[in-house]
């Protein structure tokens, strides 16, 4: 009764200061956004795709969140503290308000947690480290976790709170569920306490923002947001040529010359966190759709000799136009866990063929290789480089390019119906663990880790180490085991890192754009000039 | 009515074989459980959803699964919109509906006097001149003439806009782009390259025809009786050549629903065609299978119409005689 209390209440105030922040609003400055997706829901708990995380990260809110800095602050918890190892207490930012004007409160947050481990939710996996969690009052809640979880704050980054009462009163207190062919109300609508609040919404269309006069935050001088998916390349170009829209992502890289040449108009780009790697099968005892007896990826110095034989700064310097950063290792620099000490295996046909030799194919091999065409950014031609590079020492591949929605449900759990392939990673947490768990760990399914481990490769030593760092709490001590544990990989040659993609923009000259390696878009940190 | 009851049941049957075929192919189209979850999705996560969709079961039973609500006017929700299928479909047909109606109109207003001027001057300079760009219409593909036209309109010359529907009004309760100064300007484009391919094809119909029916007897007659140009020509000849361009004129007026889809794409026209190939790109199975039941339905009923337009046009078949 006194939380409803104080809830009106505050809602009064905050009515009181939309009034106020309206008359002194400045000019309206509208940016026009294009992108090749669109959002798939408006539910921020029903489809984890990093596209419509970001999107939606705009309009909602989590109880932290990155700075321009790209360092983890509060949002809607203002302080957070360690009472011991297992238990957290999340110090909640007063007089914030949702977009309908109710007042943000621990309630909601704990309603959206118990909503983000909802059967229909898609975001379970942010709170699997969490025991429980409760309200201690009105601004703090508790959060209990299983074990020591050094990267709780990384956790929690994607869980969006919303309105407890708004959801219960729209019957949106779950995320759709597809099975029982109910619409759901919050997948169309959205009511969050972000820097920007949607106005109208035609999915695949359009999407209009509007800024949140009674954000509790610093907003850029954007006060509408025009969002229009493009989906074809050349026409979203054109619109950004043609002065139709201010922001493009992402920019095709064969666009770049020409919008760079443009007058009106700019490239942007910075490092993105995305990894591209070739995989080898190492599981098998005999390796799928190559007429090779046996494996010949059981043998490291196979796989090193592939390591040694694929160009990677050609593949950069050529497929990506330059817009690409070599890796030496699974996780870019930004990324905990990221070991500075490790080289990339030089490009070297000798090398590889002696190699190759020794492993006991003078005369190389054939194999296939899969490989998506739509889901990176020039995957296909990455994979026809690797094809030609691979063939100057006698290794023939036959390619199979195909779009996502092929390759997906060829290589992916439980069939991984491929012995060569292209696969790419980015970690969401920013921290290896992420690529460890889901990725490099030896395969165990029931457990949870290894999923997209489509190689099958395992480094019980790194299991283990890893295993220990999940839950070390000194961050000096943790990085360090992250660190060897990625060296051990990298020495077992896993897989073949490529290079991590850049992110690449193009904008209007007058738009002050931040990007952050997450490939994140956040709307409230850009300028209209 | 008799007839008519006949071919609204063929209809029905081509309507349940263009499912049968969707739900075959649909095997093939990739997984709908990969497009819904996230990477850190578990297996046994995927695996509990992909068995409540009933993506498990064989595909017979998913088709008459799927016949049995589609009967009863339940279309499904779209796993990628969340939405129900039929809504959206209700809501992006208007779209498409407008831009193959202005590409139909044009193409006709250009194509029947185009066709018999070159019917009837074939050696004529300007003849010469419309078959030449007729030729172009009908092989240029339109997803490069349609980034062509941005290229010269939008990016270079900045009059048309290059993606997009524009404002829509409200007219009859359907919000069409046909009666706002910016929805045309929007929708100029795109119906110029989709109406750019019937034009040719219909053009070099019309001609043809003309040419065939003009050394006929009763023409030579009709000139023999001194009949004025216009009445020979449009009264005699060009009422003949009707019944095949009527025809043709019916199914490209289908097919420019499946042209559509490219013209939509590289306008970001928010169309039943753009719907399409995000529902591919998705796997979204129930979309998927309601376009298909309803580009089906739309090809029956422009036959139906064509058949219809027919007894107009052509006594004998009015009055049975062969």
């Amino acid at each position: 009764m006194k939380t409803k209390m104080s809830k009106t209440l505050i809602r009064l105030i905050s009515t009181c200061a939309i009034t106020i922040g309206l008359s002194g609003a400045a000019q309206a400055e509208i940016l026009r956004v294009a992108s090749q997706g669109d959002a798939s829901s408006l539910d921020p708990h029903s489809h984890n795709e990093s596209f419509t995380n970001y999107f939606l990260a705009n309009v909602y809110e989590g109880l932290v969140a990155r700075d321009v800095n790209f360092e983890i602050t509060g949002q809607l918890a203002e302080s957070w503290e360690q009472i011991d190892a297992n238990t957290w207490h999340f110090k909640l930012r007063p007089n914030v308000t949702f977009h309908d004007g109710a007042a943000f409160a621990a309630d909601d947050v704990v309603f959206s947690m118990t909503r983000a481990l909802a059967e229909t939710s898609n975001f379970k996996h942010v709170l699997a480290s969490v025991d429980s969690f409760r309200a201690i009052d009105d601004l703090t809640v508790e959060i209990i976790t299983k074990a020591p979880n050094p990267i709780l704050l990384n956790d929690l980054l994607d869980l969006m709170i919303l309105d407890k009462d708004w959801a219960e009163a729209n019957g949106a207190q779950e995320p759709i569920n597809l099975q029982a062919e109910e619409k759901s109300f919050s997948a169309t609508n959205a009511n969050g306490t972000g820097p920007y609040q949607i106005v109208s919404r035609a999915q695949g269309e359009r999407t209009t923002m509007a800024v949140n006069e009674a954000y509790w935050g610093e907003i850029g001088n954007v006060t509408e947001v025009d969002f229009t998916p493009i989906n074809n390349a050349a026409t979203l170009v054109s619109a950004l040529l043609s002065g139709e829209v201010d922001v493009v992502m992402p920019l095709p890289l064969q666009d770049i010359a020409r919008v760079e040449s443009a007058e009106g108009a700019k490239v942007v780009s910075s490092a993105e966190a995305r990894t591209m790697y070739i995989g080898m099968d190492q599981w098998r005892d005999q390796i799928i759709e190559s007429p090779v007896e046996g494996n010949p990826f059981l043998d490291l110095r196979v796989r090193q000799a592939f390591a040694h034989a694929i160009d990677a700064q050609a593949i950069i310097d050529r497929v990506m136009q330059g817009q690409a950063t070599l890796v030496s290792q699974y996780v870019m620099d930004k990324v905990n866990g990221f070991n500075p000490d490790l080289k990339q295996l030089e490009y070297n046909i000798e090398t590889a063929k002696s190699l190759l030799a020794e492993a006991g194919y003078p005369d190389g091999f054939e194999l296939t290789m899969d490989c998506s065409t739509d889901r990176y950014v020039n995957d296909g031609q990455i994979c026809q480089a690797v094809v030609s590079l691979l063939a100057r020492v006698n290794i023939k591949v036959n390619l199979i390019a195909q779009s996502k929605a092929q390759f997906f449900p060829k290589v992916v759990a439980p069939e991984f119906g491929t012995s060569f392939f292209l696969l790419s990673w980015t970690p969401s947490t920013m921290d290896s663990l992420n690529v460890f768990q889901n990725v490099l760990g030896t395969r165990d399914l029931e457990g949870g880790t290894g999923a997209w481990n489509i190689s099958g490769c395992s480094v019980p030593e790194a299991d283990a180490i890893v295993a220990k760092a999940a839950t070390t709490m000194d961050p000096e001590a943790r990085e360090a085991m992250l660190q060897h544990a990625m060296q051990l990989m990298v020495d077992d040659v896993c897989l073949i890192p490529l290079h991590a993609q850049q992110l690449v923009w193009g904008t209007g000259a007058n738009i002050e754009a931040v990007q952050h390696p997450t490939s994140e878009f956040p709307l409230e940190l850009f300028n209209v000039n | 009515m008799q007839f008519l009851i006949a071919r609204l049941f063929q209809a029905a049957i081509v309507m349940l074989c263009v499912a049968f075929i969707g739900f075959l192919v649909f095997q093939y189209i990739g997984d709908p459980v990969l497009a819904l979850v996230g990477q850190e999705t578990t297996v046994a996560e995927r695996d509990a959803l992909r068995e409540s969709l009933g993506l498990n079961d064989p595909i017979i039973v998913q088709y008459f699964r799927y016949v049995a609500n589609a009967i009863q006017g339940d279309f499904g929700i779209s796993y990628s919109f969340n939405r129900e299928v039929s809504e959206m479909i209700a809501d992006r047909l208007p779209a498409t509906i407008e831009l193959v109606l202005l590409s139909g109109v044009l193409s006709l207003l250009l194509a029947v006097p185009a066709g018999i001027y070159t019917g009837i001057k074939r050696k004529g300079g300007i003849a010469q001149t419309i078959m030449a760009l007729s030729v172009i219409g009908v092989s240029v593909p339109s997803f490069l003439l349609g980034i062509l036209l941005i290229l010269v309109y939008s990016v270079w010359l900045n009059w048309l806009p290059s993606f997009g529907r524009g404002d829509v009004a409200s007219v009859l309760g359907f919000e069409t782009s046909l009666f706002t100064l910016d929805g045309l300007r929007h929708a100029l484009m795109p119906a110029a390259v989709l109406c750019l391919f019937q034009l040719g094809v219909i053009l070099r119909l019309i001609r043809a025809e003309m040419l065939e029916v003009l050394r006929t007897d009763y023409i030579r007659f009709a000139w023999a009786r001194g009949l004025p140009a216009r009445h020979v020509y449009l009264g005699h000849a060009l009422k003949n050549t009707l019944v095949p361009v009527v025809t043709a004129i019916g199914l490209q007026l289908s097919s420019l629903f499946a042209f559509s889809i490219i013209t939509e794409r590289v306008f970001q026209w928010p169309g039943m065609g753009s719907l399409l190939l995000h529902a591919i790109g998705q796997s979204d199975i129930p979309l998927l299978a309601a376009y298909l039941i309803f580009v089906g339905l739309i090809f029956t009923i422009s036959n139906l119409l064509v058949d219809a337009i027919y007894v107009l046009i052509d006594p004998r078949i009015r009055h049975g005689a062969r």
